[in-house]
C-alpha cells in the first residue's frame, strides 16, 4: 500500500521539469512512443495481427468452399461453367496492377517522389473502381439469369443438381460480396492516404500510414488471387 | 531496424532506417503476377483431370507468396510479422483440414444429393 501511494509523486517531478515541447519536436510521433522507428514497428505488428484476423474471417468461407467443393465436385463443374471467365480474368489483372501501383506509391514516398506517389495512389483508386464496375456488371448478369440462391433460383443443368448448385452460388455471392466490401473500404483508405499525400504529410522520414494502407490493399489482392481460380476456374474443367 | 542490403537502406535523422524496395523489382513482380494469371487461365483449358485443380491452387499460392514477400515486404521485415503470418497460415490450414476430415470420415449418413 505504501508503495502505491508513494509512486505517483515520483515521476511527477521530472515530468513537470522536462520540457514537454521537446516530446513534440518529432512530428507525427505519438506521445506513447520513444521514436518514429519504435512507432513504425508497433504499427506494423498491429497491422499484421489485424491481417491475420482477416485471413481467418475469409478462412471460414474458404473452409466452407473446400468442403462443398469436395462433396459436390460434379455439381461444381456445371455451376463454374456459368461464370464469366473473361470478366474474372480482367478483374484479376486489374487488381494485380493496382497492387503494383500501391507498392510503387510507397517506393515513391520513400524516395521523395511525392508528385509521382499522388499519381500512383490515384491510379490505384481508378483500378479499384474499374474492378467494382466489372464486378457490378457480373452481379447484374447473374441476377438477371436467376443465379441467386433461394426460391427464385433458375437452373438449366441436371435437375438433381439444382439444390447443391445453390451452394456454389451462395458461396459465390458471399465470398465476392465480402471481398467487394473490403474493396470499398480499401478505396476509402487509399483515398484518405492520397488526400494526406496532397497535403504533403508524408515524406521519406514518415510514411507509416502509406505502408499500412498498402498492406490492407495487398491483402484484398491476395484474397482475390484465391477467389478467382476457386470461383471461375477450379471444377470448371474447360478442357474436357 | 536491421536491414541487410546497403544499397536499399535509407537512414533518417530521428526517423526510420527502413528498407526501400526498388521500383524495378516491384514492376518485375507485377509482370510475373500477370504472366501467372495468363498461365492459370490457359492451364484451365487443358484437360489434366484432377490435376487441373492442383495446378490452379499451386499457381494461386505462388502468386500469394510473391505478393506477401515482395509487395508486402515480408522478405525484409522483422521477425514478428513473419511469425504472425506463419501463425495465420497454421490456423487457416488447421481450420480447413480439420473440417475436411469430417467429410472423409463420413460413413454414417450421406450428404443430400449423394
Amino acid at each position: 500500500m505504501a508503495q502505491q501511494v508513494a509512486r505517483p509523486t515520483v515521476p511527477a517531478v521530472p515530468r513537470a521539469a522536462a520540457p514537454i515541447e521537446a516530446e513534440h519536436h518529432v512530428e507525427h510521433l505519438g506521445h506513447h512512443y520513444e521514436s518514429l522507428d519504435q512507432q513504425h514497428h508497433a504499427n506494423m505488428v498491429g497491422m499484421w495481427v489485424f491481417l491475420m484476423t482477416e485471413i481467418l474471417l475469409f478462412g471460414g468461407l474458404f473452409c466452407a468452399y473446400f468442403y462443398y467443393f469436395a462433396a459436390y465436385h460434379e455439381v461444381w463443374m456445371e455451376a463454374t461453367r456459368l461464370q464469366n471467365i473473361v470478366a474474372g480474368t480482367i478483374n484479376t489483372a486489374v487488381l494485380i496492377i493496382s497492387s503494383m501501383f500501391v507498392a510503387l506509391a510507397i517506393w515513391a514516398v520513400q524516395t521523395n517522389r511525392i508528385r509521382m506517389a499522388q499519381i500512383l495512389l490515384a491510379l490505384t483508386i481508378v483500378c479499384g473502381l474499374i474492378f467494382l464496375v466489372i464486378k457490378g456488371y457480373e452481379y447484374y448478369s447473374h441476377f438477371t439469369e436467376g443465379l441467386v440462391p433461394g426460391a427464385m433460383f433458375q437452373w438449366e443443368g441436371p435437375a438433381e443438381m439444382k439444390r447443391p448448385a445453390q451452394l456454389f452460388f451462395w458461396l459465390y455471392w458471399v465470398m465476392t460480396g465480402l471481398h467487394a466490401a473490403h474493396m470499398v473500404i480499401g478505396i476509402s483508405i487509399i483515398g484518405f492516404i492520397l488526400y494526406k499525400t496532397m497535403k504533403r504529410t508524408y515524406s521519406p522520414a514518415y510514411f507509416t500510414p502509406v505502408e499500412l494502407g498498402g498492406l490492407y490493399w495487398h491483402l484484398i489482392d491476395i484474397v482475390w488471387v484465391f477467389l478467382f481460380p476457386m470461383l471461375y476456374l477450379m471444377g470448371g474443367h474447360y478442357g474436357q | 531496424m536491421a536491414t541487410h542490403s546497403p544499397e536499399t537502406t535509407h537512414g533518417h535523422e530521428g526517423g526510420t532506417a527502413h528498407h526501400v524496395t526498388s521500383s524495378r523489382l516491384l514492376i518485375m513482380t507485377g509482370g510475373a503476377l500477370l504472366v501467372l494469371t495468363v498461365l492459370t487461365v490457359a492451364a484451365s483449358f487443358i484437360d489434366l483431370g484432377a490435376l487441373n485443380d492442383v495446378v490452379a491452387l499451386v499457381i494461386a499460392i505462388t502468386k500469394a507468396l510473391l505478393i506477401i514477400f515482395i509487395f508486402m515486404g515480408l522478405r525484409w521485415s522483422t521477425q514478428i510479422p513473419r511469425l504472425l503470418s506463419l501463425v495465420g497460415l497454421f490456423m487457416l490450414l488447421l481450420l480447413i483440414i480439420a473440417t475436411l476430415s469430417e467429410l472423409l470420415t463420413r460413413v454414417w449418413v450421406p450428404l443430400p444429393g449423394h
